[in-house]
């Protein structure tokens, strides 16, 4: 399995991550994000002039906390035009994160437009030290 | 443990029954409304099993209902319906879905095909142009905060006051077009900030607006109430609370879940119920009923936008084009509703994720025009396929808490269909059908090709044939215009 890839279920579509660490996770759901929403066309993206916005969340659990850091990337993507790359992280635990989400203002048109982040069938499960998670979100 | 199809009771051809089992932590029995073939298909995408953690869930009255459009979805399926006591259950927001009252309007006119055929393609292009279609789609303007609040209280009613419309439709909305809600501080900003520029505005998806010709009439008495006449033109838009509706469901299931998680035991997360008698209760059904307002009003204005168009076209008055609202109806909603179970007459809250309301002659909560044929019931097809519109019976009180499909269903994922569709050109294909589609996005038209969803004459078959709806007319699209 890559880093980060979109799959499809029969109405909907998810992404598959993994990652070593929290921060890989985070950083790859970003990616799968971007990926599932724009393809492979961010080359025209303009990346000058980024915004910050802090992310400050405590959960239940780390699914808790993929879903709402999830769900506010796509808040600052559809309702402040901002497309979030990067995130620097301040704290992050299995169910904490407190961060800065790197964004730039959207160039391009969002190839889908996701109504929500679901919680269904979503378990952060790890191997040989290795964290795997599927999320699949509402269209 | 596993599902198989010898599981399965046949009731009728078009009835299955599961019987409730302890390995499955059933409490009450599922019962599925399909043939064989979509049975089996059930089966094989794991809706089944969804429909089985519904009959899992505490307080659930009856049975575990999945309608013949039956598919995979997260949490419920799509085209579930339980329901559960008014004064002690539960409500779910997985029940209802993301987009609270997405739903389906019919708008019968006295156009004909011969004064419609040479102008579909100006008119799917006026369309195309005055409705905000597609991704994040937003009128030109957004309601000041004050304004979306008579929005999200009044539904439909605040669109005819203050934009375009005439009181005697409101008649022919389910609920009037309004469900009480008082209290806006319970719905948070973000729902605020994303509602409050949509109103009016269609999405994307698979929501839609068709021109359509009634093409043919099954039961003449009540097309004639109806107001149905083959030949015409009749109008269908399907869509529902966008942003706004989105944001809270979100909302309350993270709400809910933060006060519920640990406190109960559920096989998916996405069912996180709470009790309806809770404050987290109360606030979503509250939240939900502002979102159920937004939609009815955001299909009314878009109507109103859609006659202004034809009114300015064929420079003549909605009266004189014939124009009137058939009805309309939500598909995705949790009401409280009065039932008979085991002889006794229960006031319970229904979820339909998925399903219509199919309420019968002589209904107390239907169009007193309708009284004598029951309720039409809306049912779409694919952009390449017709629709339909049935009646409510009283079986589907017996059987279904008042409930039938609502569209054809997916059968296809959005990637397949991209796949299959990729040396296709869906404009062409569809022209080659006498129907000519409209849309921003090429990438939504080829996700949403009739290949990509099941047949609809199949649901139609099963949904008539279990007595749940009965067909008074079939429509065919002419014009499709997709968000």
């Amino acid at each position: 399995m890559k880093e980060y890839e979109t799959f499809p279920t029969t109405a909907d579509v998810g992404i598959r991550i993994k990652g070593i660490t929290y921060k890989d996770l985070f950083k790859n759901a970003i990616k799968g994000l971007n990926l599932l929403i724009f393809e492979n066309e961010t080359s025209s993206q303009n990346y000058n002039s980024p915004i910050i916005y802090p992310f400050d969340f405590k959960g239940d659990s780390l699914e808790n906390v993929l879903v709402n850091f999830l769900s506010e990337v796509l808040f600052l993507l559809y309702s402040k035009n901002r497309m979030t790359i990067d995130i620097n992280f301040e704290e992050v635990n299995e169910n904490y994160l407190k961060a800065d989400l790197v964004t730039f203002n959207l160039d391009l048109k969002p190839g889908i437009e996701i109504k929500s982040v679901t919680y269904h069938n979503l378990k952060v499960v790890e191997k040989k030290g290795i964290k795997y998670a599927e999320i699949i979100f509402d269209i | 443990m596993k599902m198989e199809f010898r599981d399965f009771n046949k009731i009728s051809d078009y009835r299955w029954l599961l019987e409730k089992n302890k390995d499955r932590a059933m409490r009450v029995d599922a019962e599925i409304i399909a043939s064989e073939d979509i049975l089996k298909k059930a089966i094989e995408d794991a809706s089944i099993q969804q429909v089985i953690n519904v009959a899992s869930l505490n307080g659930i009255i009856y049975r575990s209902l999945a309608m013949p459009d039956i598919h995979y979805g997260y949490g419920f399926c799509i085209g579930g319906v339980a329901a559960f006591p008014a004064d002690s259950g539960i409500v779910l927001p997985g029940g209802v879905g993301y987009d609270i009252n997405c739903g389906v309007r019919l708008i019968s006119t006295e156009i004909t095909l011969k004064e419609i055929i040479k102008h579909k393609e100006s008119i799917g292009y006026l369309i195309l142009n005055e409705i905000p279609t597609g991704l994040g789609s937003k009128k030109k303007f957004k309601f000041s905060k004050k304004d979306f609040l008579r929005i999200i209280t009044d539904g439909a009613k605040e669109i005819i006051d203050n934009y375009s419309g005439l009181n005697q439709d409101l008649e022919y909305i389910e609920s009037n077009g309004k469900l009480d809600f008082d209290s806006p501080g319970i719905i948070s900003e973000r729902a605020y900030e994303r509602g409050r520029a949509q109103v009016g505005s269609l999405g994307s998806g698979n929501h839609f607006i068709e021109i359509q010709l009634i093409d043919e009439i099954f039961d003449e008495d009540s097309a004639e109430i109806f107001g149905l006449k083959k030949g015409n033109i009749s109008i269908m838009i399907h869509t529902g609370s966008r942003g706004f509706g989105h944001q809270i469901a979100s909302d309350y299931i993270e709400r809910i879940r933060r006060k519920n998680i640990n406190k109960i035991k559920i096989k998916d997360p996405q069912l996180i119920y709470a009790e309806i008698s809770s404050n987290e209760g109360r606030n979503y059904l509250q939240a939900l009923n502002a979102a159920s307002n937004f939609a009815w009003a955001n299909r009314h204005m878009i109507m109103e936008d859609v006659i202004s168009i034809f009114e300015k076209f064929f420079k003549s008055s909605r009266k004189g084009l014939g124009i009137n609202l058939v009805y309309d109806q939500a598909h995705n909603i949790a009401k409280f509703e009065d039932h008979v179970i085991d002889s006794e007459k229960r006031r319970v809250l229904v979820h339909r994720k998925g399903a219509t309301r199919a309420f019968p002659s002589g209904h107390k909560d239907i169009p007193e025009k309708y009284r004598k044929t029951g309720q039409p019931v809306l049912i779409p097809g694919s952009m390449g396929t017709a629709s339909y519109v049935l009646k409510g019976t009283k079986k589907a009180m017996e059987l279904t808490f008042g409930s039938s499909a609502h569209g054809a269903g997916r059968r296809m994922s959005r990637h397949k269909a991209i796949k299959f569709s990729s040396n296709m050109n869906v404009r062409e294909e569809l022209k080659k059908k006498n129907i000519l589609v409209f849309s921003h996005s090429n990438r939504g038209l080829k996700e949403e090709i009739p290949e990509a969803y099941k047949d609809i004459d199949e649901v139609i078959e099963v949904t008539e044939g279990s007595g749940i709806s009965k067909k008074v007319a079939r429509l065919i699209p002419l014009i499709v215009v997709k968000g």
